[in-house]
């Protein structure tokens, strides 16, 4: 039953939320925030009795023999803590963004059952159970996208509703073929495919290949990427919670567990399906890091810097080899919070100065200098600088890469050099002279200003702590290393 | 699986980091002190947050025992530097920092990826076991290429010589003495934590190193010579000098590892402290007017005929040290280099007199009573230390190349060797200044064509919007990118790239 909680309490945050109405904010408010904190209190509670080596799971049946499963272990619960946690500070961030819109009762609601969709995503124990969350999540976001009901909105919901479900088809296709292929299998560390007859290669790769297609949306791969730099017309507290944390890396956790707990690194490996995806992810990773270099808005800046960010996660994954696995364990969460503090600093520029583009930015640090020294450690945690957080998950992925496939430490190291390229003329800019009024005051609302402050702490803090067993870092290895034959010291 | 250690963890002291650490701290130290003399109100705040994380970046990274460590000291001292380039806010310096910070990017990333490869070989972050198993792992001849590649971007050398000035020429005095004098020399420092000196199994690559480095004392010697600014002279002759710190390393990997250990590290001990009483008495000319400028001029008498490697002088030690080592290197590029290296003294004794010709003849600006406040007197006595320690610190170090020094410093042969190349500068600088008036005018822009990476960063980002009517541009140059990923994000397209792309993986698989 513990092990449905992640699931359960964010949905009742969404019935709260829809049933509370349009008018009474800081009730709802107050109730998602106690939800939100409770179930992060949850996972961790979980995470704590995992990390013992006891492993809560439930199962119920939806039809005779095709039962619904969830399994609370080390790698899923990095993932819902990561959202959970996440879903908590940007709630306090939402309800100081949103203060002059209508309809934030819908918006809080459908926010809530995305965040259950990715928990349920997260905790899922084999693939009907992860399509079923997954696709739930492709619903749960609609609303959201389109949240301000304008014509652009709308029609960049409609894109996204059409990749999303395209690629839910794939990957229903996918699980179906792997049920009739392989039995009902959950996933396992190091792979769950070991006793299927050989003689279905070309199958096991053909199902392989319709799960990154469907996989690939999400986590935007190009060329399926096209949704996402479209999305950032979304409110900002969307931009940063789904288009950096939940609905893109439940795209890359998927193809963690598929590549590690369905196929295994070996089978993966000795299919020659692992290769292609690195190649491709490969492709992505410098494809969006000189998009990137061009962009003048600063969401879509940061909506392709995601892009090549998310593919350092599935590179690292179809390296096979361990320590990029948990390099991109580790990226999973690292990026999460470096990319949410670049989402919540983008909205609060846009909220309180009404700048949009990096070429506007001039001296907007004299003004804002927490915000802007937050975005600062985020920026350089994300270009790889140590001690900040994202040095560590590259570092892994790096030197994993460097065992086997150096060509791929070249991508992480190069990609770091383009990070900083089109990351670094931000922070210039933002400290050049200015003639902002000091009567203007400083900061911004305290409600977009102290989430802001929140996870870029996160940033340093679990950059200095990586060395420890419980830190983002240690928590993924320690994720990642069933699937290579346990940790040796 | 196992994990190498993360996190910050391994400081230590061993003989090598000890001297770079005294150096560092010593440089660093110095230069703080004449910064917190100079650097005026109101700007005290910027510049302070930039030194003191260069400077703990820069002293740290001395003792970092670690990959991650040793990356982390290394990348702060970089970056905060920055802010040490740009610190006036001047369009010059401002393009400075720019291209400072492109450069440092860049050469950061084969650092990067060559210590990564190198954790990945050896199975440890220790920086000894990284050197020890480079040697017979697969990927030698990769590793060399990238930590030498990052190198030379860092200090300098043949082609990239023109950073150097660049950065120094409008880096405040306080700052551009540790920059010369300390951050500079983390080059060579890297070099003797990455490279394994002493094997005979990198003879090549040694023999090349000793090419590039004589080869970039050279050219860097006719830049400087042929440029316009004083600190830009200082800058092209850092270049010249860290030429010969690669030609060091080289004899390491060529020859005999405790013989280049010794030069490697005399050399950087002098070239330091003699280059950071440089900038300071340039400093100190350029600030006093009368007859003090004059013994201000005639004060940096003493680091430059350190520089050029006098008898006697801090210069002496570390050449004799290079010397020593180079001894030690077989084939034609210990012996050529040999015959080369009076010869390289030639160039350094030039760039000192120009440095000389166009310092003394810089504009003076008006007296506005500084040379009666205190802290002008404050600022001789931190110049009259670095003197000092330029005088008596090469001479005091406790280590054995000073043995072979004071061997040699007698001797008749080594004493003419030492002397020509002073004497052939000062009778032509007699004969120039008695042909003619006015200074050579230069001919090299400080930095020369680095600047242009300026331009090339310009092209990445968009014209801003201008309100005036203009006619149609030209075509971005990077117009193709945008283009196709316009095309790409069309789900017609997208979805029937990827089915295509599918089919391919699935034939391409079903082959292997």
């Amino acid at each position: 039953m513990m092990a449905w909680l992640p699931i359960l309490l964010p949905t009742l945050a969404a019935l709260l939320a829809f049933s509370l109405g349009e008018k009474r904010h800081a009730a709802r408010s107050t109730v998602t925030i106690a939800i939100a904190v409770g179930a992060s209190v949850v996972v961790g509670l979980l995470a704590a009795s995992a990390f013992e080596g006891e492993t809560a799971s439930a199962s119920v049946e939806m039809m005779p023999g095709l039962p619904l499963r969830v399994e609370a272990d080390l790698l899923g619960l990095l993932f819902a803590a990561v959202a959970t946690s996440l879903w908590a500070v940007t709630v306090i961030y939402a309800s100081g963004y949103l203060k002059h819109t209508r309809n934030r009762g819908r918006f809080f609601g459908f926010f809530a059952l995305c965040i259950a969709s990715t928990n349920g995503v997260a905790l899922a124990a084999d693939p009907l159970t992860f399509l079923i969350f997954y696709e739930t999540l492709s619903l749960a976001t609609y609303p959201l996208v389109v949240h301000t009901g304008t014509s652009e909105a709308l029609a960049t919901g409609r894109r996204y509703l059409v990749y999303a479900l395209g690629g839910g088809i794939a990957m229903l296709v996918a699980t179906a073929w792997l049920i009739s292929v392989a039995g009902s299998v959950e996933f396992t560390p190091g792979g769950a495919l070991g006793t299927v007859d050989t003689g279905q290669r070309l199958a096991l790769q053909s199902i392989f290949g319709l799960f990154v297609l469907g996989l690939g949306v999400k986590s935007a791969l190009v060329p399926l990427h096209g949704w996402l730099p479209a999305a950032m017309v979304a409110p900002a507290p969307v931009s940063a919670l789904l288009h950096a944390v939940a609905v893109v890396k439940a795209g890359a956790f998927g193809i963690i567990r598929l590549v590690n707990e369905l196929y295994g690194p070996e089978l993966a490996t000795s299919l020659g399906v692992a290769q292609p995806l690195a190649v491709v992810a490969a492709i992505t990773i410098v494809f969006g890091s000189v998009v990137a270099l061009r962009q003048d808005d600063l969401k879509r800046r940061l909506a392709y810097s995601t892009i090549a960010q998310l593919s350092y996660i599935t590179l690292g994954t179809a390296l096979c080899t361990p320590l990029a696995a948990a390099g991109a364990v580790a990226h999973l969460a690292l990026h999460a919070i470096m990319k949410i503090t670049m989402f919540f600093t983008a909205g609060s520029l846009h909220e309180t100065l009404k700048i949009k583009k990096v070429s506007a930015l001039d001296g907007v640090a004299r003004r804002m200098p927490l915000t802007m020294g937050s975005f600062a450690l985020a920026a350089l945690g994300l270009a790889g600088i140590p001690p900040l957080a994202g040095f560590y998950s590259k570092w892994l992925l790096g030197v994993g890469a460097a065992t086997d496939d150096v060509w791929a430490t070249f991508v992480f190291a190069a990609s770091g050099a383009f990070t900083m390229g089109y990351m670094l003329p931000i922070l210039l800019r933002s400290i050049r002279q200015s003639d902002h009024d000091p009567r203007e005051g400083v900061e911004s609302d305290p409600r977009l200003l102290w989430p802001i402050l929140m996870v870029a702490a996160g940033v340093l803090v679990f950059g200095l702590t990586a060395g420890t067993d419980y830190g983002p870092v240690g928590w993924a290895i320690q994720a990642i290393a069933p699937s290579f034959g346990g940790l040796r010291p | 699986m196992t994990v190498p250690p993360l996190g910050l963890q391994a400081f230590g002291i061993d003989p090598i980091g000890a001297s770079f650490g005294a150096l560092f701290a010593m440089v660093w130290g110095i230069s703080g002190v004449y910064a917190l003399l100079t650097i005026t109100a109101g700007r005290r705040l910027r510049f302070w947050a930039y030194y003191l994380s260069a400077a703990v970046g820069g002293i740290a990274v001395a003792f970092a025992q670690d990959a991650i460590t040793f990356y982390f000291a290394f990348a702060l001292m970089a970056l905060s530097s920055w802010g040490l380039v740009a610190h006036f806010l001047s369009r010059e310096s401002l393009r400075a920092g720019r291209i400072y910070l492109t450069v440092t990017v860049v050469s950061e990333m084969p650092l990067l990826a060559a210590l990564m490869i190198m954790v990945a070989d050896a199975g440890s972050g220790d920086l000894a076991q990284m050197r020890q198993s480079l040697v017979g792992g697969g990927n030698t001849n990769l590793v060399m290429a990238l930590v030498l590649g990052s190198v030379a971007l860092k200090i300098g050398s043949l082609g990239v010589s023109g950073i150097l000035p660049l950065t120094y020429t409008y880096t405040p005095a306080g700052a551009v003495v540790a920059l010369a004098g300390a951050s500079v020399k983390v080059g060579a420092l890297a070099m003797l934590r990455l490279l394994p000196f002493g094997t005979g199994a990198l003879d090549a690559w040694g023999a090349g190193c000793i090419v590039l480095g004589l080869a970039t004392t050279f050219v860097a010697a006719v830049l400087g010579v042929l440029t316009t600014h004083p600190k830009a002279v200082l800058g092209y002759s850092s270049a010249s000098q860290m030429g010969l710190l690669l030609t060091a390393a080289g004899a390491g990997l060529a020859g005999d590892a405790a013989a280049a250990t010794g030069a490697v590290v005399a050399y950087s001990i002098h070239h330091g402290l003699a280059k950071a009483s440089l900038f300071l008495g340039e400093d100190l000319v350029n600030a006093s007017t009368g007859w003090v400028r004059t013994a201000a001029a005639a004060a940096l008498a003493l680091p430059a005929l350190a520089l050029v490697g006098a008898p006697f002088m801090s210069g002496f030690v570390a050449k004799y040290a290079l010397y020593d080592a180079l001894y030690q290197v077989a084939g034609p590029a210990g012996r050529y280099s040999r015959t080369l290296m009076p010869w390289a003294a030639l160039g350094t004794a030039a760039l000192m007199a120009r440095f000389a010709s166009l310092s003394l003849r810089r504009p003076q600006g008006p007296d506005v009573g500084l040379q009666a406040s205190h802290s002008y007197a404050a600022r001789w006595s931190v110049f009259a230390c670095s003197l000092l320690l330029v005088a008596g610190a090469t001479w005091l170090w406790p280590a054995e190349w000073v043995e072979s020094a004071a061997e040699h410093a007698l001797d008749p042969a080594s004493l003419w060797t030492a002397v020509w190349p002073v004497l052939v500068v000062a009778a032509a600088s007699v004969l120039v200044t008695a042909l003619r008036r006015s200074p050579l005018p230069g001919v090299v822009v400080p930095g020369d064509w680095m600047l242009r990476i300026d331009g090339l960063l310009k092209t990445f980002e968009r014209k801003p919007v201008t309100r005036l009517p203009r006619p149609a541009p030209p075509p971005p140059r990077l117009a193709w990118l945008s283009a196709s990923e316009e095309v790409l994000t069309s789900w017609l397209v997208a979805g029937s790239v990827f089915m295509l792309l599918a089919v391919a993986l699935v034939l391409l698989a079903s082959r292997g």
